[in-house]
């Protein structure tokens, strides 16, 4: 056990939330990503959340990105003849990303960020308040 | 990285389940006092203590310079990476200073003793 195990697992969720924050940002920004209709659409990454090892350790301890997946489901098709990708029948295929479903995500996500700083923080004060017993 | 200062901390709580020297024998009548803690545990004495902590601390910061580069040079660093390591950079140095105080404060205390 190191002297500061608290500090350094709420750093883990304050780096896989800010990973999570990263992927909903590309998501958002490709939410207008068109694509030719025989090709494989844009679609939206989730990050999957894993936890390390259960000794509670310096280097074993917190949380990790476990994985990213690719939505799943049809994305949509939307009619548009002039566009340059558009195939035979005029239909570009749009990017796989519910908008709603990644504000959500993204609010989520900023709430984890803040709590695992909260828990940093608490650490923190914790340790200056252990400092506090010799003082005065 | 953060291994490290737990180290000195360490035998102040091994020191209080270890029996007194004498208790079992093992260390014979007539023999000089050895402080608890200072026997057994590969260390000899608060200079020695010191100085790991000194190191740790050291360590502490100099891990910290690092972060602060790569965060600088975009070597894959990131903000709260930099946060952590200052803090803990920064909580190590006043641990320190609170350890010097405390032994300062101990010997000044012996040496207003009347003799």
């Amino acid at each position: 056990m190191g002297a500061f195990d608290a500090m350094d697992i709420g750093r883990t969720g304050v780096g896989f939330a800010r990973y999570w924050l990263d992927n909903l940002s590309h998501n958002v920004a490709n939410v207008n990503t068109v694509t030719n209709p025989d090709e494989e659409p844009f679609r939206a990454r989730f990050v999957v959340a894993g936890a390390n090892g259960a000794e509670i350790t310096p280097s074993g301890s917190g949380v990790h990105v476990a994985d990213v997946v690719d939505a799943v489901g049809d994305a949509p098709l939307l009619y548009s003849p002039d566009h340059p990708l558009a195939n035979e029948e005029g239909y570009v295929q749009g990017a796989a990303v519910d908008l709603a479903g990644q504000l959500t995500d993204m609010m989520l996500a900023q709430r984890t960020y803040q709590a695992n700083v909260r828990t940093i923080q608490t650490a923190k004060e914790a340790y200056e308040s252990a400092l506090q017993i010799g003082r005065g | 990285m953060v291994a490290t200062p737990i180290g000195a901390v360490t035998p102040i709580i091994q020191q209080s389940t270890m029996r007194p020297p004498g208790v079992d024998g093992s260390n014979g009548v007539g023999r000089a006092y050895t402080p608890p803690g200072t026997d057994g545990v590969g260390q000899t004495g608060f200079a020695d203590a010191l100085a790991r902590g000194l190191q740790a601390v050291s360590d502490l910061e100099g891990s910290s310079d690092a972060v602060a580069q790569s965060l600088a040079t975009g070597g894959g660093a990131s903000v709260e990476d930099l946060m952590v390591a200052t803090t803990q950079a920064q909580l190590g140095v006043e641990l320190l200073a609170q350890v010097r105080d405390r032994a300062l404060e101990a010997y000044q205390e012996i040496m207003r003793m009347p003799v």
